[in-house]
């Protein structure tokens, strides 16, 4: 964000004689759209808002003073505690995780890619589709007999085809790994020749296994795990809520993969040359190169990403028909709960102090970011 | 102490060829995994029932044969393969095989069924006029009993073309029902009996039949069917806000990168803070601003409250931020030199700004263009907060309601809701095939801001 | 002589727009409803209104009683809403909605002897009546007429007690084809039962029935199926619901109400099925009653102003025409006693109307009781579900399940 470059700034009363008032008039008259959202839309909303938090409010009769009982109120209010927890341990797992998985993916996988049109449309298509169509497709796959557990229930009938397959592929790479040191290649671990020499003869082998009823699958009975009609917790937290977390991972680790993708490509390579001079393995080139490298753009993902599942509502309202409703609360659906989906009348006070609170949040969240983050030019 | 080889570069080059193949091998994993669910549950919206276990691909809409079939059956009811309909006086026959062990005799029984659905729209009833003929074709003699082979004969005596053909062919007790021309719906009665939805679909009829369901099925108090409103609403806010877009965002951003006045850094920043506060501060006081009429402007057109109405979607936010920072930051990389140039020959601000700066504009104006017709059809939240009539609602709503009203437990009809869903993506599926890169150039840019 | 012709002109002018004033009276009601009001307000209701008068059905889409709770405190509810027998209760406390009883006792095409029974009862809250019932459901078992012939076992009858039920249900019992019923711990099936073998809703003393005797044995009798293998859950048969167990042909008895029908209908039109009531127990029956009746808003809050124009309303919507109407389109039984002579009840043609037939005579049977747990609420119902998921899944015994299930309710009661 460049500041109008070095520009002199007049007297205020100089805008309105001479040659300024007519940039004047016409910075106005382009602004007008965004004055209008600026200031109905937004700060008047905002200060509206702050007002009613302070007030009891039911949309009909007036608002009445209360001063600071309804933030009172809602650290009584078990919804609202359950909400801050689910919006805080969302926006914590969530975030933290996607960052570094998507970090580790990058990671391995740098390297010149072609076709990388290609996987960008495929990584892209969660993003591009409404939120509604992702949340229905998710409620379907995860029903009670849903594709989730059927992949769940084949999985686990042909988990000997697994471990035997698995069992191939670590002998192989053993044998063969051994042989080429043998013969004095540097070879290292997980070689990839070998490794796809040695997946081929898993596969085949384990094919062969199953043909001759060596192994066979099992009938066991199907996997009936309940994702979203439960009310049940894991780890303090509610099952609904890791499906979503799931979901939201599985959606964004794709694509946050390829910009860290990008991020790496740009790192010179001097770097690392450098650094291979100096005799440094993998592991101190990633610590010492990559990293510091990546670090601004992962401060803007992280920064960007807590404030994202802070104030997740969609998929807490898609899915609030078929699991619990205090299984998957988060506090911006808090807020639309205490408007319109309690019982009676509209909470407004409610819903204003706790969107209030949830603005708070973020923006501690962001100077937390700003204060820890260093050199990051994004802002 | 085994010695190192000299090792050729030929050998480092497989190593690295084998780790690409990994990679890329990896990636393409990925995109199945990602892109796997939707085309999963475009394929389900063609099944019968989407919910059974286990489930299968063995998808009869989908299964060419039955094309033909249905293809077939369209042109001897009425010589439209595509649509289908039953003319009067038209013939259509269907061959049927039906499996009887030693010992089980009796004729088919066919039955013309009145056609239903989950609405009271009823589509005309070819009871009364159909003339049924059975013959017995042909019969395979084996060791386990005899497959029969029966060809049924409809016969339109009515005056009018019937658009639903439901037909049910029962056999005798113990029978098995094998197969047909075309596939039934479902096979019931412990296997004697054989359910049709609609004979005369024709082709298009035939495979699309759950879309055209969702799209005719369920209907307002007048007859109209509701869905496609639901699309019009949506492609109406949509292609109205892309013009909103196209017309505010750029002269704000070009007041914020090029021209000065006082507070201009603090009104950008203040642009940048309303990226952060959530949508559930403001829209409370949104709600009540729409529901009064604006300050009470809308009494003046006759209207009480502009709550569920075309305005509720577009007033509030009539230029994004998002949209502002985008074009400002665009604007700030055309060299300042061609304004300059223009203000010495004369031109005043408004002429620069539609000579000059917007025919450069065209890429950022494209890439606005496209995320705001993304933003806005899949827009959420507001339309929520704000639609409470069904005929007013948009995709992203009526989809939700669609939930609601056929997934219910009590008969879930989960090939509608998976039909409206595959037809409410692809407007924006086909925006982002043709349009991938200025997606891909939005997204950067909404992270970079 | 001008002036007074003049005044009379304007006199009746006046009273001439008056009587064109557009009256719109609304309908709320559950959104799945939609396409049935609209077709019998357009073919019943509105050709005997005057046309002035426009009847408007508005669905609601959210959770409807917190709405229709919502609309009465604010004070702009609409002229005419669903009642569920529910939550009836609850509705008629906030002190909104009309008694109707002075509409009844004036009316000529709607009387308390009209209706059933029962349905009066439903909706009568110390001692006004709120609601007037516009169609009901009750308990019925479903049977697959196929399935029993193939196994050679008699059809479930009238005559069934809880033995000779089971006893059918466990020859008709075909693994892996089909199970001999499909059965949810659901307490709404199991409830009546247990009302039939003598618990009472409370004990005399306000406390939890279900450490009884009785009590026991029917949770005893009812998980029988799952615990000795003859019959299996919804989930186990990969369904959604008993309901689609039984029209895909998984199950050959199951415990619906006529709800089933239409789903009958649509999947398997020529199934040949049968229905008969609950098996008695001591020659007792137990059934419940699920019904929705037509409410009104007290006056002042009435938004049309016309108490009279939207009781006509009611009546036409209730009346033979359209119960009749709404009982050839399949979609629910009717309430009015008079329609057991309508052909379709009278002489049922086939299997669906049969099991209309049956359904409404059911409702009629002692010891159906309407489905509301007031004044203990939710809870009641909560625990009851909790320990017969215990006891379908093996975790608890009946008698331990229903013990704790004392223990919680009195637990809740006291506080």
């Amino acid at each position: 964000m460049g500041k109008g470059a070095g520009l002199s700034r007049p007297p205020f009363m100089s805008w309105l004689r001479g040659p300024r008032r007519n940039e004047l008039f016409w910075a106005f008259l382009f602004l007008l759209p965004l004055l209008w959202t600026l200031g109905v839309a937004f700060a008047y909303a905002f200060f509206r808002a702050l007002w009613w938090s302070f007030c009891d409010y039911d949309l009909f009769a007036s608002p009445k003073f209360v001063g600071l009982a309804n933030y009172a109120k809602l650290f009584a209010d078990l919804h609202f505690l359950k909400a801050l927890f689910h919006s805080l341990s969302f926006a914590v797992i969530v975030t933290f995780t996607q960052t570094f998985l998507a970090l580790l993916l990058a990671i391995a996988l740098n390297q010149k890619i072609r076709g990388l049109t290609f996987f960008r449309a495929a990584f892209y298509t969660p993003s591009i589709l409404s939120s509604v169509i992702v949340g229905l497709i998710f409620i379907w796959f995860t029903y009670r007999r849903g594709v989730v557990n059927f992949l769940l229930t084949v999985a686990r009938n042909y988990h000997p085809y697994f471990l035997s397959f698995l069992g191939l592929v670590i002998v192989m790479q053993s044998t063969l790994v051994l042989w080429g040191r043998k013969r004095g290649f540097p070879v290292r671990a997980f070689d990839p020749v070998y490794l796809w020499i040695s997946l081929f003869v898993g596969g085949v082998g384990t094919f062969f296994l199953g043909h001759f009823r060596l192994i066979q699958p099992k009938s066991m009975p199907p996997v009936d795990i309940i994702w979203l009609e439960t009310a049940e917790k894991f780890l303090g937290i509610p099952r609904p809520l890791w499906a979503i977390m799931a979901l939201n991972i599985g959606t964004t680790v794709p694509t946050m993969m390829l910009f860290f993708l990008a991020g790496l490509q740009d790192v010179p390579r001097e770097l690392y040359e450098v650094a291979e001079l100096d005799g440094a393995s993998w592991w101190a080139k990633l610590w010492y190169v990559t990293i510091p490298a990546l670090r601004p753009v992962m401060f803007l993902v992280i920064t960007l990403g807590l404030i994202g599942t802070l104030q997740m509502f969609d998929q807490a309202a898609i899915t609030s028909g078929v699991a619990p409703l205090d299984s998957v609360i988060t506090l911006a659906y808090y807020v639309y709960w205490n408007m319109f989906g309690a019982g009676g009348l509209p909470r407004v006070g409610m819903a204003a102090a706790a969107a209030i609170f949830l603005a708070v949040l973020t923006l501690v969240v962001v100077l937390i970011q700003r204060r820890v983050g260093i050199g990051e030019k994004a802002w | 102490m085994t010695e190192q080889r000299q090792v050729d570069q030929a050998w480092f080059a497989r190593r690295r060829r084998a780790k690409a193949a990994f990679v890329y091998a990896f990636l393409g994993a990925m995109a199945l995994a990602v892109v796997g669910p939707f085309i999963y549950a475009v394929f389900s919206a063609f099944k019968v029932n989407p919910l059974e276990w286990p489930p299968s691909l063995n998808i009869p809409r989908l299964w060419p044969p039955n094309w033909v079939s249905a293809w077939n059956l369209g042109i001897q009811a009425g010589n439209n393969g595509w649509l289908g309909g039953w003319a009067p006086g038209r013939a259509l026959s269907l061959d049927v095989v039906f499996f009887y062990p030693p010992g089980v005799e009796g004729d088919l029984r066919v039955e013309i069924l009145r056609p239903t659905g989950r609405s009271t729209y009823q589509p005309p009833d070819p009871r009364s006029v159909t003339h049924v003929e059975i013959e017995n074709v042909e019969e395979h003699h084996g060791p386990e009993g005899y497959e029969k082979t029966f060809r049924i004969t409809l016969r339109n005596l009515g005056t009018q073309t019937y658009p639903v053909l439901p037909l049910a062919v029962v056999g005798p007790p113990n029978s098995k029902f094998l197969r047909a021309t075309l596939a039934p719906n479902s096979v019931r009665g412990l296997g004697t009996t054989a359910y049709w939805d609609n004979l005369v679909s024709g082709v298009l009829g035939y495979i699309f039949s759950y879309f055209i369901q969702a799209w005719t099925e369920f209907r307002d108090r007048l007859g109209n069917p509701i869905f496609p409103r639901w699309v019009r609403n949506s492609f109406i806010i949509a292609i109205g806000k892309v013009i909103v877009a196209l017309l505010f965002a750029p002269l704000a951003g070009y007041a914020l990168a090029r021209l000065h006045f006082p507070g201009r850094n603090l009104l950008f920043f203040l642009v940048m803070f309303t990226m952060m506060v959530p949508q559930q501060v403001t829209f409370i006081s949104n709600y009540v601003l729409l529901r009064d009429g604006l300050f009470g402007i809308s009494r003046l057109f006759g209207r009480d409250s502009l709550l569920n109405s075309y305005w509720a979607l577009f007033l509030p936010a009539l230029v994004s931020s998002l949209g502002v920072i985008m074009m400002k930051q665009f604007f700030e990389s055309i060299p300042v030199e061609l304004e300059e140039a223009a203000r010495i020959d004369g031109a005043g601000i408004f002429r620069i700004y539609t000579r000059i700066i917007l025919p450069m504009a065209k890429p950022a104006l494209a890439v606005l263009a496209i995320l705001t017709f993304q933003g806005s059809w899949n827009e959420f939240f507001w339309p929520l907060v704000v639609l409470r009539d069904m005929e007013m609602f948009t995709l992203p709503i009526g989809l939700l309601f669609f939930r609601q009203y056929y997934g219910a437990a009590g008969g879930a009809n989960w090939n509608l809701i998976l039909s409206g869903t595959v037809i409410s993506a692809i407007p924006v599926i086909i925006v982002f095939v043709l349009f991938q890169r200025h997606f891909v150039e939005g997204f950067r840019l909404s992270g970079i801001k | 002589m001008k002036r007074l012709i003049l005044l009379v002109v304007s006199v009746v002018l006046a009273f001439s727009a008056f009587g064109q004033e557009k009256i719109i009276i609304r309908i709320a009601g559950h959104s799945v409803d939609k396409p049935v009001k609209e077709a019998l307000i357009r073919d019943v209701v509105a050709p005997k209104l005057p046309p002035n008068v426009e009847v408007v059905f508005e669905p609601v889409v959210d959770d409807y009683k917190q709405w229709l709770l919502t609309m009465l405190a604010a004070g702009t509810p609409p002229d005419i809403f669903y009642v569920d027998v529910y939550w009836a209760e609850e509705v008629v406390k906030t002190g909104r909605v009309r008694a109707l009883d002075e509409f009844l006792a004036k009316s000529e095409i709607l009387k308390k002897e009209d209706l059933i029974p029962v349905l009066v009862d439903a909706f009568t809250v110390d001692g006004k009546l709120y609601a007037i019932s516009k169609d009901f459901n009750s308990l019925v078992v479903f049977f697959n007429k196929d399935m029993f012939d193939a196994k050679g076992v008699p059809y479930p009858s009238t005559d069934d007690d809880w033995f000779t039920f089971w006893d059918k249900v466990r020859r008709v019992h075909n693994p892996p084809e089909w199970v001999g019923i499909c059965l949810n711990p659901d307490f709404a099936r199991f409830l009546p039962f247990a009302f039939a073998a003598g618990m009472p809703f409370l004990n005399p003393d306000g406390t939890a029935p279900f450490a009884r005797p009785e009590a026991i044995a029917a949770a005893e009798w009812f998980s029988a199926p799952i615990r000795e293998g003859f019959g299996a859950t919804a989930a186990d048969l990969g369904v959604g619901w008993p309901g689609a167990a039984f029209v895909e042909e998984k199950a050959a008895v199951v415990i619906e109400g006529g709800w089933l029908i239409p789903p009958i209908r649509e999947g398997a039109p020529l199934m040949k099925f049968g229905t008969t009531f609950l098996p008695t127990f001591g020659g007792r029956r137990g059934n419940y009653l699920f019904t929705v009746g037509y409410g009104m808003p007290v006056d002042e809050i009435l938004p049309s102003k016309r108490p009279d124009l939207v009781w006509k309303v009611i009546e036409l919507l209730t009346s033979p025409e359209a119960q009749s109407y709404i009982l050839s389109i399949g979609h629910a039984i009717p309430s009015r006693a008079a329609l057991l002579s309508h052909p379709v009840l009278a002489s049922p043609a086939d299997p669906f109307q049969e099991a209309m037939r049956t359904v409404f005579i059911a409702t009629g049977l002692p010891g159906t009781v309407p489905f509301s747990f007031a004044p203990v609420g939710s809870i009641y119902h909560v625990v009851v579900a909790e320990a017969l998921t215990k006891i379908f899944t093996g975790e608890l015994s009946p008698a331990a399940a229903m013990q704790e299930a004392a223990k919680k309710l009195n637990a809740e009661l006291k506080r």
